[in-house]
């Protein structure tokens, strides 16, 4: 649900979703960061990080400590979908839709050349969905491969290592996939291009002008109207 | 008819370079002889087969000395006093002392012994600090190199070559030397390989030093780059079917990573193939024999089970031969590379337009404003 506010701007993120992202955001950075100091740990980088983090148990106990609270934000992400009726709606809305392909096409024919109708874009880009299911499906595989990890001896009291070394490989390569998608991707697409450099701030005050919001998600923008004018 | 130099021969004296040679001449053989009559002094009762004496405590010391084994040595051209050095009467009034060699072998010696620095290694070796803690037993250069019959290192009859040097060690470290002669490295050394690792290629020589002291070759941290000697050299491994990325698959995975780290307590490549007793996995005496490998995960894995054999030890996710693990690592990596280039191309499409945008907005509207993103 989009909502217009009296100053013109549109509502985009709900105060829960905020501190979700929010959750997410933080712990994921240090994931990320605890996490590619080991599969990196020859370059200097990497040693630097890992003795900021206070050595090898340190960058341990950093890395399991944000992996609850990703876990968390999870769950929270779970209870939203439940209870929340913003979730709800923006669950609804960010599921893939025939017309992704088609307007993700036009996107890029109009990108490229310039010419064509600009793409009609609802309340999530074709971009963006691929971001969001990116993430939902790689948390989970990094949770799941992330817990298996967590304790040799518990792990291999039920599976042989050769599982063992599958989930280690799958947590190191996903890890390096949602640093593309998230920290390269996401950041360039929502933070920093098309002006919203240093930051789009709405990931804070859950705001979006009104202006942008309708040429970014015109069908969106349309139908709010529509239902404005019902 | 004779010519002036004819003349001058017949007529001069010897001259003085033959003086010369005769004194020196003289010289040599008074020095040999005086050699030979200290030598004959000594051997007056230590060339007697069966000199010996009881020590107070009841330790019987066999006293007698063969003579030839010093004269095929290095020390041929020595007498028994230029090393025994604190012998000055006989009978000796006082117990002799171990033979010093520092009185020669030293960095700038002119007694004609080996230039080289190696000799200062010893003093902060294992050895050295032992001795200087009273350990009577704890070895002095004669020790390992021998007392009469010193050859050089190079020499295969040597006590301390390649072929005998584990042997020398095993006079004192008796245990090891079992285990050692035992293990693959033992056994290949016992067939004549030269690229089997002796106790000195692990240990070092003079500056041997305790596995606790942190520039030991065999200080936990330092295990697996010692091994890596041998054991990250393709040429030498390809030879014995062994891989060469044992080390590197070692040092990336988490015991290898903690342990550069500074977590001593991690496994390093003696924690699991041990020491001196190591043995190629089909042998089932071998600590990494699959049916061992409970036990010897177990002793820092506590509960360890049959699962942990149940798959590679050492896993390369970039070898074929990591089965399904290198093929889900090369699906991410092109599925992440794919993804990357997506975005560079997302980024030069986005540069592309708002170029386009520009150029059109000074042509047309000046004024219009940017276009923006959000999340």
């Amino acid at each position: 649900m989009t909502s217009h506010s009296t100053d013109g701007t549109v509502v985009r993120m709900s105060l829960l979703q905020r501190l979700d992202h929010a959750l997410l955001a933080l712990c994921l950075l240090l994931l990320i960061a605890s996490g590619l100091a080991l599969v990196y740990h020859e370059q200097a980088w990497a040693k630097v990080l890992i003795g900021i983090m206070g050595g090898m148990r340190g960058r341990g106990l950093l890395h399991r400590a944000a992996a609850i609270g990703l876990v968390f934000a999870g769950l929270l992400h779970f209870g939203g979908l439940l209870f929340s009726r913003k979730y709800q709606s923006d669950f609804r809305a960010v599921r893939f839709r025939r017309s992704d392909f088609s307007e993700g096409w036009k996107g890029w024919i109009h990108g490229l050349t310039g010419k064509g109708a600009p793409p009609y874009y609802g309340r999530f880009t074709p971009m963006q969905k691929i971001q969001y299911w990116g993430i939902f499906v790689g948390c989970l595989i990094m949770a799941g491969s992330g817990f298996v990890l967590w304790s040799p001896q518990a792990s291999l009291a039920l599976f042989p290592k050769s599982v063992y070394d599958l989930m280690l490989v799958v947590h190191s390569e996903q890890a390096q996939l949602i640093f593309v998608v998230l920290i390269l991707w996401h950041l360039y697409d929502v933070h920093l291009a098309g002006g919203n450099f240093p930051m789009n701030p709405a990931w804070i005050t859950g705001r979006m002008g009104g202006e942008k919001f309708r040429k970014r998600h015109p069908a969106e923008w349309d139908a709010m109207q529509k239902g404005e004018q019902e | 008819m004779k010519t002036g130099r004819t003349r001058g021969l017949i007529r001069r004296p010897p001259g003085r370079a033959l003086t010369l040679c005769l004194v020196l001449l003289a010289a040599f053989l008074g020095a040999m002889a005086a050699r030979a009559q200290d030598d004959l002094r000594c051997l007056g009762c230590h060339g007697k087969p069966g000199f010996r004496k009881t020590l107070p405590s009841g330790q019987v010391l066999d006293l007698f000395v063969d003579p030839t084994p010093l004269r095929l040595s290095v020390h041929k051209d020595l007498s028994c006093v230029q090393c025994h050095a604190d012998v000055n009467e006989v009978p000796h009034t006082t117990m002799p002392q171990r033979v010093n060699c520092k009185r020669c072998h030293y960095e700038g010696n002119t007694m004609g012994a080996p230039q080289t620095s190696k000799y200062l290694e010893f003093d902060k070796s294992v050895h050295n600090l032992a001795l200087l803690a009273g350990n009577t037993k704890a070895p002095l250069c004669q020790d390992c190199h021998g007392g009469h019959f010193i050859l050089s290192g190079s020499d295969p009859r040597s006590r301390v070559s390649r072929r005998h040097v584990s042997q020398t060690c095993g006079t004192c470290h008796i245990q090891i030397y079992g285990q050692y002669m035992e293990s693959v490295h033992g056994k290949a050394l016992t067939m004549g390989n030269k690229d089997a690792p002796v106790c000195t290629d692990c240990h070092g020589e003079h500056d041997i030093q305790g596995p606790k002291v942190a520039s030991s070759s065999v200080n936990p941290a330092n295990v697996a780059n010692t091994c890596a000697r041998c054991h990250s050299k393709i040429v030498i491994m390809k030879k014995y079917g062994i891989n060469a990325e044992q080390v590197s698959t070692y040092k990336n995975s988490f015991h290898g990573i903690a342990n550069e780290f500074g977590v001593l307590k991690a496994a390093n490549c003696a924690s699991c193939h041990t020491a001196h007793n190591i043995l190629p996995p089909d042998d089932p005496r071998s600590s990494v024999n699959p049916k061992n490998i409970p036990k010897t995960c177990g002793r820092c894995h506590p509960g360890a089970n049959a699962n942990f054999a149940k798959g590679r030890i050492h896993v390369d996710p970039e070898d074929r031969s990591a089965g399904i693990v290198y093929w889900v690592a090369l699906g991410f990596k092109i599925l992440t590379l794919s993804t990357l280039a997506g975005l560079f191309i997302h980024i030069g499409l986005d540069l592309f337009r708002q170029v386009r945008a520009r150029k059109s907005r000074e042509a047309v509207l000046p004024a219009r404003p940017t276009e923006e993103n959000e999340p």
